[in-house]
């Protein structure tokens, strides 16, 4: 069986650690910096005077005045969430995490550990802790577990069989399959506000109206595919910080902090030759708050030049100055070496000999000195508005 | 007299092949005034000019 471990409103109650005060007001996560202004999770309270998650800050200010917004911290909610994966893990289970407060794991190894399913799900709560009110879902197919979880109630645990499932998918809200909001606006407008009227839809039609996300959305009414869940893979531990004794806006300063992160990161014996596959870059900001940003390389690497492109221009996405900086190399990995062509591409040696003396032409002139010509408005009847210059650097 | 470009970088005009105007932007503070004319030089070369009617002076087109 495959069971789903859910945490609703995770995002909330990690900031709300800091304030368990706020946890009986009625509160909501206010929107990130630079995003649609839509509230994230609320809490019982605000709940119970009307406040939604996902409804636009004015609207619930409106409808709640007293509404405390609590400022998002993805670094601690990162943070606790890997406490809480790791607490599953030293008890047995292979999780397999879905984006913060759901997680996945097969359940087959660990009823036998555990003494049945009941005993196992019981163990995954009592891991978590009640202090999260999690729930658990377990049925034969992901979403059907998923779903489980969901009307599960804080410390319940949910098990629906196959033959049961479509019994019980049908009554649940819509908002329960994951598809795009305009999707769902659309199905709410034709009269399909439950998870049993989009199975009952011939799948061609869904298709044909709504794309391969309705389409996608479609097969999950209808339980979803039967796919198994792969355990991830341990994290590594491979963190390094630095405390600025002052608050620090200034971009430049944050590189160079980032460069030497990097380089005590790279010298860390535990990497042990391994190369960077994922890696993290979080701060925590002046008057209290968090930012993160995480990159997985395509090609994983140990040039620390390739390494630093890929996450320094984020610092550019600071909201506020930073009072400490860290650096995690997230996931690590063995080389496999690089699979080359036996035939190279017609022109490939072309290519790279222009890229070769576009680099030195760059090197011996300058930034700005190698453009490409980019048509922006062809039709144009003034010429010079018809194509852009633009530096490449790059090459 | 006319207005038509007579010399091109001091190569003399042959033959005036074309001629059209671009009137645009003149709703904004940088109107766009111009005479165009597609012209064969003595050498047998083609080349496209302009004269900016806003600025008061020619200029060879590029690329047109």
């Amino acid at each position: 069986m495959i069971a789903c471990l859910l945490i609703p409103g995770f995002e909330l109650r990690a900031a709300l650690r800091k304030q368990p005060g706020l946890g009986l007001r009625p509160a909501a996560l206010s929107p990130a910096a630079g995003t649609e202004p839509l509230i994230g999770p609320v809490t019982a309270a605000a709940e119970r005077l009307g406040v939604r998650p996902g409804m636009r800050l004015g609207e619930a200010l409106a409808t709640c005045p007293e509404l405390v917004l609590v400022e998002q911290d993805p670094a601690a909610a990162e943070q606790a969430w890997e406490e809480i994966l790791r607490a599953l893990e030293d008890s047995g289970f292979a999780v397999d995490p879905a984006g913060v407060g759901c997680v996945y794991f097969e359940t087959r190894g660990v009823e036998r550990l555990y003494g049945g399913l009941d005993p196992a799900l019981r163990r995954a709560l009592a891991a978590v802790g009640t202090a999260w009110d999690p729930r658990a879902g377990a049925a034969q197919r992901r979403f059907a577990a998923l779903a489980a979880a969901n009307v599960a109630r804080p410390g319940q645990i949910l098990v629906v069989s196959d033959e049961r499932l479509s019994d019980f998918l049908a009554p649940l809200p819509l908002e329960l399959v994951p598809m795009e909001p305009r999707r769902r606006a659309e199905l709410h407008e034709l009269g399909v506000k439950r998870v049993g009227q989009l199975a009952g839809l011939p799948g061609g039609a869904v298709a044909e109206r709504l794309g391969p996300d309705g389409r996608r959305a479609w097969g999950l009414a209808r339980g979803g595919k039967n796919t198994r869940v792969r355990g991830r893979r341990p994290p590594a531990e491979i963190v390094e910080a630095l405390e600025f004794p002052e608050a620090v806006g200034n971009e430049l300063t944050l590189r160079r902090a980032f460069g030497a992160l990097l380089e005590t990161l790279m010298a860390r014996p535990e990497r042990g030759g391994r190369f960077v596959r994922k890696l993290a870059l979080s701060a925590r900001l002046v008057g209290g708050g968090s930012w993160r940003r995480t990159v997985t390389l395509r090609d994983a690497t140990t040039e620390p030049d390739r390494l630093k492109a890929a996450l320094a221009p984020k610092l550019a996405e600071l909201p506020a100055p930073v009072v400490e900086l860290r650096l995690e190399f997230v996931e690590l990995t063995e080389h496999d070496g690089q699979q080359l062509e036996l035939l190279p591409a017609a022109g490939g040696e072309l290519d790279v000999r222009l890229r070769e003396g576009l680099r030195q032409v760059r090197a011996s002139t300058g930034l700005g000195s190698v453009n490409q010509v980019v048509e922006v408005a062809p039709w144009s009847r003034i010429p010079e508005s018809r194509a852009l210059f633009i530096p490449r650097d790059d090459y | 007299m006319d207005g038509t470009p007579v010399k091109v970088n001091r190569l003399p005009v042959e033959l005036v092949r074309e001629e059209w105007r671009v009137v645009d932007r003149w709703w904004t503070e940088e109107p766009v005034s111009r005479r165009y004319f597609e012209v064969v030089l003595q050498s047998g070369e083609n080349a496209v000019v302009f004269r900016d009617e806003e600025k008061g002076c020619w200029f060879t087109q590029r690329g047109a």
